[in-house]
This record gives C-alpha cells, structure tokens and sequence, in this order.
C-alpha cells in the first residue's frame, strides 16, 4: 500500500487485437497531463518545433516506457491463474495533441486461439499508483478477422484475488475467444 | 427473384460480420476455474459501481488541480497577472493534498513520537523538518540537473531520485532498527537495575534534536517528483520566480499536514505516558511503547521500499 503518491496523470484506452492465430497483444492509447507532457517533450524535442519527429520518438519510449518494461508496461494479462508476461511493444508513436503527450503502441501478449473458449482478464494499471492510471475500459473495443469469435464485456475486477493489490475502482476487460 | 437474393445475402453478411466480435456479458466464474463452455448468458446489469477509497478520492483532486494549475501557469504567462491568488492557493491545497498519500513521512513522524516522549514544538519541528527536506531537495536537484540538462533534465531527475528512494528507504529501516535496539537496551537495562537494591525510576526516552535532524534528513531527502514538475513546468515557461514562488507555498501546504500528524502523535504519547503513569506497568507500557514506534518506522521503511519493486510480473 505504501507506495508513490501520484506523480503523473494518465488516460487510457485500449483495444484487444486478435489476428487469425488468436489473441495478439492490446493496443494501449496514453494521454499524459500537461505538466508531464512539457517535461518529457523538452526532453526530447531536439529541434524545438514543439512536434515530436519519428527520429525523436525513441527517447520518449526510452524515458516513459523504459522504467515500467518489467511491470507489462501496467498491462496486466491474466489466463487461468497467471499474469502473462509481454513479448515487448511493437508500433510505437508519440505526438503531442493539445499539449497532451500521446503514446500509441500494443503490448504483445500472443495467445494462440483453440477451439474451445480461452478466457482473458485484462486491467490497465499502476499498483503503485506513481502514474494515476484513468483506464475507460468502458470503451475498449476489439480488432478481429471474421473467422475469430470473440465476447468480450467490461467490470470492475471486484473478487478475482489476482488483482487484489490493485484499487477498488480499477475496471477490468473480461474477454473469451476461439476459433 | 435477384433483388431478393442481393438481399439475402446483404443480410447473411451483416448477421455474420455482427456474429463474430461480440459486446456481451458471458459467465466467467472465478479465475481458476477450467475453461467454461456454457451457452451465453443474456445481458445482466453490471454489477454495482466500486465505491471509491480516501486515496482514489485525493488523487482525483490532485489531477484535477495540476489541470487548473497548468491553465493558471499559462493565464499568467500571457500577462494576466492576477491568476497568480488562484496559483498560490491551489499550491497550498496541492501540498495538503499531496502530503495526505503514502510515501511523505507521515508514519515516521507518528513512529518517532510514539518511540519518544516528546514537546510539542518537536513535533512541530519534525514535520516541518521532513517536508522543507522534501521540498528543498527537490528544487535543489532539479536546478542543478537543469543547469547541466537545460530542458531535457526531466528523465535525469527521475534517475536521480530513484535512486536516492532506493537509499532512503534502506536507511528508514536501519533506523527503526536502531530504535528497536535501543528499546530493547533499555528494557534490559531496567531489568538488571530492578533486581539489584536500588531501581529508579523507569524514565521513557525523551526525543532529541539529534535524532530529530537525522530522521528528518534521511527522510525528506527524496526528492518530490511533484514539485520537481511543477518547479520545471514554470520554468520552461521562462518564470523562475513563480517556479520558486510555488515551490514554497506547495512546502507550506504539506507542512500542515505532516505537522498535524506529529503533533497527533506527540498527544497520544503523552496520553498514553499519563494514563500509564501510576501503573506496576509503567515501565512495560513505556518500553512496549518505545519499541511499537521503532517497529512502525523499520515496517514503513520495509513497504516503501518493497513498493519499487511492486507490479512486476
């Protein structure tokens, strides 16, 4: 419980992406506050336009995503009774929009579909609360080829035990597939 | 006959398309449960919105007031100088707020006070201590990071101070440690004197300004990420002053919380010390006490600490 007070404020939404071999990773959209957003574009923006170019993307990954690598970048994937560990984050982009920092990138959590149901919980989260994590998974959505059936709804992840670190409100996105 | 056909089809591929992804409530049952193959239960009402906690609530009221600090930074930068009441006064609230979470000293405070007899003005002075450190280190490391980063120190700092957590927090635990050695000392001290002829008067430990300027040094010395943005965000704004400015009246605002705190802790010691003092246990209660202080400082400093670690997988 003692942890880091926030020190950073982030909203978030995702989309669950499947392809045609099952469940591929989530695709995870970050808007930073402006206070943040200023001291991470200064830190970047080498050639000062205000705009963060693809050559000075990578040291945003570096400084945002860098020091929660070994945290699933807060993506929080659990099959049966573990949370997965990511395989990495692929498409990364960075903007500024509005004085607000926006990340783009999925996390890959690749899981191959069967043809019985594979169950998924997904949350969005900082346990240590150091980034106030705001996750709308009210209005996370799914990318899937035709020939993958997929249910997918959104709760608070009250009474599943994995997740009993993590604060009362953090919602959870509940998702089944096969083939 | 062809139109219907079209039709048909049109319909089949919408059926299809809508059939495969679907928005919809299914049975998940608890999370070690084998896969369930049950047909799809009908929509139910989500279940009850979570009640949210203290913590969630301070946070929210943090995020909503750097928002309305960001746009008075910004009102003033474009000349409209009486933004700067609303600026000072969200500050304060800021610090008050922001010192209410975990991680800024609190339960050291109450810890020390509890371990030992103190005056009011040391708990006074312990607060303070811990929140000027807290503050200062912040402004300090950030302008010297700034001085070699110019705009690009934000990433240096975060280094910098996670690894001055890493350090704090050890040193906590060290402390309370201490603390507990000492209670225990004590104790068998007054032990060996109670069964030889003449045992005085079992005096609890009174606090010290030593100990007082170390718990507060090894404390406060991380620096607040908070401020250090706030601090920043001014003066990539070209503000120096206001940067300053905020930084101290931010102090003022956690101040009165950590304060508040050590003069709470100060009065249930001495209240404890009144209730107990005519008691044959006057001296247990005195030592179990002193030891219960070092023991809430070492488990402080153990939780901020295995905190770094939390959330990995």
């Amino acid at each position: 419980m003692a942890g880091a007070h926030p020190h950073v404020f982030a909203d978030v939404t995702t989309i669950a992406v499947f392809d045609n071999s099952g469940f591929v990773g989530l695709k995870n959209h970050w808007v930073f506050d402006e206070m943040y957003s200023a001291a991470i574009l200064a830190s970047a923006d080498q050639d000062n336009d205000g705009k963060i170019s693809e050559k000075e993307a990578p040291s945003i990954k570096d400084a945002v995503l860098g020091p929660i690598a070994a945290s699933n970048y807060y993506n929080y994937v659990v099959v049966g009774t573990e949370f997965l560990a990511t395989r990495g984050v692929q498409n990364f982009k960075a903007s500024m929009k509005n004085g607000k920092l926006t990340l783009d990138f999925i996390v890959s959590f690749p899981i191959p579909a069967k043809n019985d149901y594979t169950m998924v919980t997904v949350a969005v989260s900082d346990p240590t609360n150091y980034i106030q994590i705001t996750a709308d998974m009210e209005n996370a959505d799914v990318e899937a080829p035709d020939e993958m059936d997929v249910d997918f709804f959104s709760d608070n992840l009250k009474g599943l035990t994995l997740f009993r670190a993590f604060r009362s409100e953090v919602q959870g996105l509940y998702l089944r597939f096969k083939k | 006959m062809k139109k219907a056909l079209v039709i048909l089809l049109v319909l089949l591929v919408a059926v299809a398309a809508n059939a495969a992804v679907k928005k919809k409530r299914f049975d998940v049952g608890t999370v070690s449960d084998t896969v369930t193959t049950t047909v799809e239960t009908p929509v139910v009402a989500p279940s009850e919105a979570p009640k949210s906690n203290f913590l969630s609530v301070i946070s929210e009221a943090q995020k909503t007031l750097r928002e309305k600090l960001t746009s008075a930074i910004a009102a003033m930068k474009s000349g409209e100088w009486g933004a700067i009441w609303k600026f000072l006064f969200i500050c304060l609230v800021y610090g008050m707020l922001h010192a209410l979470g975990p991680g800024h000293g609190k339960s050291i405070v109450v810890g020390y006070f509890i371990a030992r007899r103190g005056r009011w003005r040391q708990g006074v002075a312990l607060g303070a201590g811990i929140t000027v450190t807290h503050t200062l280190s912040a402004v300090l490391l950030l302008f010297i990071l700034y001085a070699i980063f110019k705009a690009t120190v934000f990433p240096a700092f975060e280094t910098g101070r996670m690894g001055i957590e890493k350090a704090s927090y050890i040193l906590i635990m060290l402390t309370g440690l201490l603390l507990v050695a000492i209670a225990i000392h004590d104790f068998w001290k007054q032990h060996k004197n109670a069964n030889s002829a003449e045992s005085p008067e079992s005096l609890p430990r009174t606090a010290h300004w030593r100990e007082i300027i170390g718990v507060a040094a090894i404390t406060g010395i991380v620096p607040c990420p908070a401020v250090a943005l706030i601090v920043l965000f001014c003066l990539l704004n070209s503000m120096v002053a206001l940067a300053l400015l905020g930084a101290f009246v931010i102090c003022i605002g956690m101040t009165i919380t950590n304060v508040a705190f050590g003069i709470a802790a100060v009065a249930f010691r001495k209240g404890i010390d009144f209730g107990g003092r005519r008691s044959r246990f006057a001296s247990i209660i005195y030592n179990a006490v002193t030891l219960a202080g070092g023991l809430l400082i070492f488990t402080s400093g153990l939780l901020l600490f295995g905190n770094l670690f939390a959330g990995r997988v």
